[in-house]
């Protein structure tokens, strides 16, 4: 069972099961640690597909931020950190990424 | 949500793209989105795939990533080794004509589908002419791209080069 909160905790693990084609929007934040680190959106799908929900916990903005660990496209380990924006879209905000 | 003009979304896409028209902000989140990102990374792709310049390692490295293919699947799908793949891709290593007309011939058929803007004419990756690079310039080519809003001729929604 991830740490963190609730029911919410496999929030993104049924999202992504329904929306396995779903669109980024990246946070300015998470783009400054992305330039940094050299991590583009293929990487950050490849984590988000394939990774674990390790953490589920109230967003800043409302909803839950998910933290979804996994390895980029380089077979490095990275962090995601997550919030579904709309169900209906299947928009997922990036808020931030780091190595776990 | 606010449609940006021109924005660079060289961070988003791991390669050096300008996109006009195609990125949005929304300003209460913050955050900057690009319509239809899969669809444009595919576009890309295929793109420079067509372009016979030399492919330089950073371009190498954003055709693997763009076909979600890790480095060991991606060298085993083309019978390389792994460490040849590492090799290109950080430059240490020049890729051969024939292994270059290989992988762009990789990804025209597993992305042409989806950049369903960019026409892909048949058999002309084994005819190409690969022009070389100097081995000291290991810049990506940037390219701009358009989302193409042209619903008369049923392409809407899809990314088309730019001039």
């Amino acid at each position: 069972m991830p740490k963190g909160t609730r029911s919410g905790d496999n929030e993104f693990v049924q999202f992504r099961s329904s929306f396995p084609r779903f669109e980024l929007i990246y946070s300015r934040h998470a783009l400054e640690r992305m330039a940094e680190r050299g991590i583009a959106q293929d990487d950050i799908r490849h984590v988000l597909a394939k990774g674990r929900v390790v953490r589920s916990e109230p967003h800043i903005r409302g909803g839950l931020a998910h933290t979804v660990e996994g390895r980029d496209l380089d077979d490095e380990p990275l962090a995601v950190v997550v919030a579904i924006k709309s169900t209906t879209r299947g928009v997922v905000l990036v808020v931030t990424t780091f190595l776990p | 949500m606010k449609m940006i003009a021109e924005y660079d979304a060289r961070t988003i896409l791991g390669y050096p793209v300008t996109v006009l028209d195609s990125a949005y902000e929304d300003e209460e989140l913050d955050a900057i989105g690009l319509v239809n990102a899969a669809a444009l990374g595919a576009s890309v792709a295929v793109t420079r795939a067509l372009i016979p310049l030399q492919l330089c390692g950073a371009e190498l490295r954003f055709l693997r990533k763009a076909m979600g293919r890790t480095g060991k699947e991606f060298a085993e799908a083309i019978d390389v080794d792994p460490a040849v793949l590492s090799r290109w891709e950080n430059d240490k290593q020049t890729m051969g004509g024939f292994a270059e007309k290989v992988i762009r011939q990789y990804v025209l058929d597993e992305l042409g589908e989806a950049a369903a803007g960019v026409p892909v004419p048949k058999g002309l990756v084994p005819t190409m002419k690969i022009v070389p690079r100097d081995a000291a310039d290991t810049e990506p080519l940037r390219l701009v791209f358009r989302l193409n809003a042209d619903t008369q001729s049923g392409k809407s929604g899809v990314y088309a080069r730019a001039a």
